[in-house]
């Protein structure tokens, strides 16, 4: 309604805006040899301040004077034109109301013809979200287009690109034992695709809350074997040696796949954190290098293991030891407010490990270090009291 | 609902151009005020239509409102929002749109500046002004309507060439259609004029300002177009004598011979009909040029449209207007009243010598435009006229019409003394002749026209600032005379001399590129290194870069000089997923004097890469001599006689008697006037 209201005002204001002058009085047009004669005066006054500026002199000047002259008097002869004739109104009238008629009417016919006024339209963003489905719609809609593949495969086992959309959906739901199943079908049709073993893999080391099975283990190896660059089965293999307690196996396999990667590649961030909750500690080779360093320089090495404490604590955030000997690390560093962090992180990881009398000392070191009177101070003895009275 | 509003005010903006081409043209023919009248609120009313269409087509391009049909077809929502509101125009449909929305703007601005142009006159101006935009409107709503909706709206947008996703395209079509269609104006003057059987004196005091205002933008829009074209397409080059640029070109050839015969009507009231003439032949030109791009005829980055209906429909259009114009030339042509004669050595003489180059000149290039499309469409098979063609007809014609530009700018009106002339450019011949000598033997005598076209572009140059010179008297006065007389000199006088030196600097440049380019194509492995004209390009191979919507190859190319290091190149191979195209971009370092251009081309199975290297000699020039022109015209555009157009008239209502108020008043009193009209009946 909102819109056909706007377009009766735009045509409106068209009709109007011709109406107008053809309904008021007009004032007859001066006679055209007027404007010449004011052109040619233009002109005259023109050449004087050309001759003021000393811009045209002698025979020029005159010429100049002689040819515009000419022309004004050829101008002046030709004012005696007839005046406009004034029109009669009558006409004027019927022509006003077959315009006001015509034009709307046409605008409207046109518009009719090619325009769309019921359709609804705006930006991209708001009409994507208006169609699609709220999560928790999505998600059942997801089971029944799943369960719906699911039949069509049975009838068409050969379709491998249908095998690994199964397998994704399947993925994508949380069924992962159901998704290594499409994706062993598929693997069973196209044994040569690296990129299928190593998902089928993966998908078996989620049904297993994340511990690489040996089958998985057996999945990513051959994945490999076709396809060295395989990313997901590098990184899986990392993980298998890591759980079987092989830090430096992990460290060698997660290198080289960071070394391979592409800088943008979406995996490297993480796989980063990874490398550096591995990386080994401050050796004795490193603490001797460190003595004889310069100061800025030690103070940058040690801000680099104390860096990839950080990121490794934020991994395994449960190990309390961790956390107390990075809160150590910042107060060498002067870093109060980073220690009294790392700290309080310390007691939380010793209480949530069931080890309250470590957590009791990390926390009674924090408000040691808390000014007196302060929230937090209180805050903290309050916790400490709690975990009296759990003994 | 905001596209719907748009659409409805385009219909209005036809119905209204309709109007206008009609009432105010029976007004004037019967004299009927009221009618004529109707002519100015239309031309502002439908300027503000088309600004709203235009907008709401704008608005749903940047909020990617896809039920759009053209929205959809051209834009996505990842595009950098620079490139949304460019593409409006980016697309056949929406830079229609953009035409119309000039064409109007430049018709509103006659309805509102118009007040001392004769009444008559203004009317049947305003009425040709809107039967072509009438036209206009029926091929954009009828063939090419960028209104059309989609049901339902798709959810993503199939994105825009990515050619055409560069700054220095966004701003070339509007830049080239001010151009355009700035000569519809000059074209409306002329018709106008035909219809009312008499060229007044306000006509070329009109005609002239918009006749400049249009070269301007078309200077500027052509010098992106090819700039664009140097940097983006990767070819080493700047100009390619291609149909579509070429089709930008003949309107400026003409558009320029058409100011210069507008300033002797105005200041000779000689050369009507030539003028009326070239005025209809510019804008059919321009139209010419629409017609041979929109079609589909040739196929180019800027063939949007390719169906048929489109091209016969602006084909109809062409026939109608330049054809109705032309047949209203022939009959009432011979009644125009045309000046007296005169000297061949004149101000006014060589500006007919100035016309009939420039005119021969963009027939040249006409026919070499249409010949092949020609014998194709007569069965004839294909031909390709390529820039040998160009090089061996239309350099003829330019060099005598450089030569003669600076002699005719330094002749007198009527009488000119060209002795007097010659003695005054002694200097710049005196610089060409050696510019000329010392490039040639530089050059070890191997290259006489490149060494010609330098001196060319000396005397052009040179002879320009002598000419000032020598009018403010430099070397002739006392320092502070020759301020007040630089001060005093009009400012179309300034504007011709920058104009003048900015051809200069553009010959220089068109000369030495292409004389004097250095073109290597090499397969290089990283850590290679190139020689290009005493420069070394070391390869230090490539890396992978994203961009806003694109991936890219980067290569690394470090150019040094005498062992130093002066730059790093990183020419990119960018490819576009949404539109699934791949554009290269060119890398260029300038140091004004040249380029060094680098391509990155394709990836050998060896892991080397082929790098297209080119060093062009004073490329830069050819634009930034192109701004100095559009520079020039801006310049004599300020000039107060051009600004005002005409005196002001005394106010409306009484003007008539306030008029022979004055007139009885002037007649009498100025004694320069009496003395003029004395020496004029003597004469």
């Amino acid at each position: 309604m909102m819109l056909f209201a706007v377009l009766a005002g735009l045509a409106l204001a068209v009709v109007l805006c011709v109406l107008l002058p053809l309904l008021r009085r007009q004032a007859p047009p001066r006679p055209r040899a007027e404007h010449d004669v004011e052109i040619y005066r233009d002109q005259l006054a023109e050449i004087e301040r050309d001759r003021d500026r000393g811009l045209v002199t002698g025979d020029q000047l005159e010429a100049a004077r002689a040819e515009i002259g000419r022309r004004l008097l050829a101008a002046d002869a030709a004012r005696r034109e007839p005046a406009a004739r004034r029109d009669a109104p009558p006409t004027r009238a019927i022509l006003a109301a077959v315009l006001a008629g015509v034009l709307p009417l046409a605008a409207g016919g046109l518009y009719l013809w090619q325009g769309a006024p019921l359709l609804s339209g705006g930006p991209a963003s708001e009409s994507a979200a208006a169609s699609e489905p709220r999560p928790a719609e999505r998600e059942a809609d997801m089971a029944t287009l799943v369960a719906r593949l699911a039949e069509r495969m049975e009838e068409r086992p050969d379709d491998i690109r249908g095998w690994r959309l199964l397998g994704r959906s399947l993925a994508s739901l949380g069924r992962y034992d159901e998704a290594a199943r499409a994706y062993g079908r598929a693997t069973a049709l196209l044994p040569a695709d690296a990129d299928l073993r190593s998902l089928r893999a993966a998908a078996l080391t989620a049904a297993n809350a994340g511990t690489v099975t040996p089958e998985a283990e057996q999945g990513f190896a051959a994945a490999l074997r076709i396809d060295p660059g395989e990313p997901r089965a590098g990184f899986y293999l990392g993980l298998a040696a890591l759980q079987k307690g092989d830090r430096d196996g992990a460290l060698a396999r997660w290198r080289a796949l960071e070394a391979a990667s592409p800088e943008d590649a979406e995996w490297l961030p993480m796989l980063r954190r990874r490398i550096a909750s591995l990386a080994p500690g401050p050796t004795r080779e490193d603490v001797e290098a460190a003595r004889q360093m310069a100061p800025e320089e030690r103070a940058a090495m040690i801000r680099g293991m104390v860096e990839s404490l950080a990121l490794r604590l934020e991994e395994e955030p449960d190990d309390a030891e961790g956390w107390a000997r990075l809160a150590r690390s910042y107060r060498v560093l002067g870093e109060a407010e980073k220690e009294r962090d790392a700290l309080r992180q310390a007691g939380e990881a010793a209480h949530r490990t069931g080890d309250n009398a470590a957590a009791r000392r990390h926390w009674s070191r924090l408000r040691g270090l808390l000014p007196e009177g302060s929230p937090e101070r209180a805050g903290i003895a309050r916790r400490i009291d709690a975990l009296g009275e759990g003994r | 609902m905001i596209a719907e509003i748009g659409h409805f005010a385009l219909i209005l903006a036809f119905l209204l151009a309709l109007v206008q081409g009609i009432l105010p043209m029976i007004g004037a023919a019967r004299g009927e005020p009221a009618l004529m009248a109707t002519a100015r609120p239309a031309a502002i009313v439908q300027f503000v239509l088309v600004a709203i269409a235009f907008l709401a087509l704008g608005h749903a391009f940047v909020v990617s409102d896809f039920s759009v049909e053209l929205v959809a077809r051209h834009s996505h929502t990842l595009k950098p929002l620079l490139y949304k509101v460019t593409g409006v125009w980016a697309n056949h449909e929406g830079s229609m749109v953009l035409w119309v929305l000039i064409l109007t703007l430049f018709g509103a601005m006659i309805a509102g500046l118009g007040d001392n142009l004769p009444a008559t006159l203004r009317a049947r101006v305003l009425a040709v002004h809107g039967l072509v935009a009438a036209g206009f409107f029926a091929f954009i709503l009828f063939t090419s309507n960028p209104f059309l909706r989609l049901a339902p709206a798709p959810v993503e947008g199939q994105g825009l060439n990515p050619l055409l996703q560069d700054p220095g395209l966004a701003f070339h079509p509007p830049f080239l259609y001010l151009g355009y269609v700035g000569f519809s104006i000059s074209f409306s003057f002329a018709v106008a004029a035909l219809i009312e059987g008499r060229v007044d004196p306000a006509w070329a005091r009109w005609v002239r300002p918009w006749t400049l205002l249009a070269w301007c933008a078309l200077t500027v829009g052509i010098a992106l177009g090819s700039w664009w074209a140097y940097y983006e397409l990767g070819w080493g080059g700047w100009w390619f004598w291609d149909p579509v640029e070429n089709a930008s070109f003949m309107p400026w050839l003409a558009g320029t011979a058409l100011l210069h015969s507008a300033i002797v009507v105005e200041k000779r009231d000689a050369l009507k009909g030539w003028t009326v003439l070239l005025a209809i032949l510019t804008f059919g030109l321009a139209l010419l040029g629409t017609f041979l791009v929109r079609s589909g005829v040739l196929t180019s980055v800027h063939a949007f449209a390719t169906d048929p209906g489109r091209g016969v429909f602006i084909l109809f259009l062409l026939v109608l207007i330049v054809g109705g114009a032309l047949a209203l030339y022939a009959i009432r042509a011979p009644g125009l009243r045309g000046g007296g004669l005169f000297a061949p050595i004149s101000r006014e003489g060589a500006l007919v010598l100035n016309n009939l180059l420039l005119t021969t000149a963009a027939a040249v290039v006409l026919l070499g435009t249409l010949y092949p499309l020609i014998l194709d469409a007569l069965g004839g098979g294909k031909v390709s006229v390529g820039p040998p063609f160009f090089e061996a007809t239309f350099v003829p014609v330019m060099v005598p019409l450089l030569v003669a530009c600076t002699i005719g700018a330094t002749l007198a009106w009527k009488r000119g003394d060209l002795s007097g002339v010659l003695s005054r450019l002694g200097i710049a011949a005196a610089v060409a002749v050696a510019a000329t000598i010392a490039v040639a033997w530089s050059a070890g005598g191997g290259d006489l026209l490149a060494a010609f076209g330098l001196g060319l572009a000396a005397w052009l140059f040179v002879g320009a600032l002598a000419e000032l010179a020598a009018r403010i008297g430099i070397f002739r006065l006392a320092p502070g005379a020759v301020l007040r007389r630089a001060a005093g000199l009009p400012r179309s006088a300034w504007g011709m001399t920058v104009a003048h030196a900015g051809l200069g600097i553009v010959v220089a440049g068109v000369t030495a590129s292409s004389a004097w380019q250095t073109e290597r194509i090499l397969s290089m492995q990283p850590g290679d290194a190139a020689e290009l004209a005493g420069y070394r390009l070391v390869f230090r191979g490539v890396a992978e870069t994203a961009g806003p919507n694109y991936r890219a190859v980067t290569g690394r190319f470090e150019l040094e000089r005498g062992g130093r290091a002066l730059a790093v190149l990183r020419p990119e191979k960018r490819s576009y997923p949404a539109e699934k195209s791949e554009t290269t971009e060119a890398a260029i370092h300038t140091t004004w004097l040249a380029d060094i251009y680098a391509v990155l081309g394709e990836r050998a199975s060896s892991g080397a890469w082929t790098a297209r290297l080119y060093h062009n000699p004073l490329v830069p020039w050819i634009w930034i001599g192109a701004v100095v022109m559009a520079a020039g015209g801006a310049v004599s555009l300020t000039d107060r006689r051009l600004r005002v157009g005409a005196p002001r008239p005394a106010r409306a209502g009484k003007a008539g008697e306030a008029g022979a108020r004055r007139w009885r008043r002037g007649g009498a009193a100025p004694a320069g006037g009496g003395g003029g009209g004395a020496a004029g009946a003597g004469a």
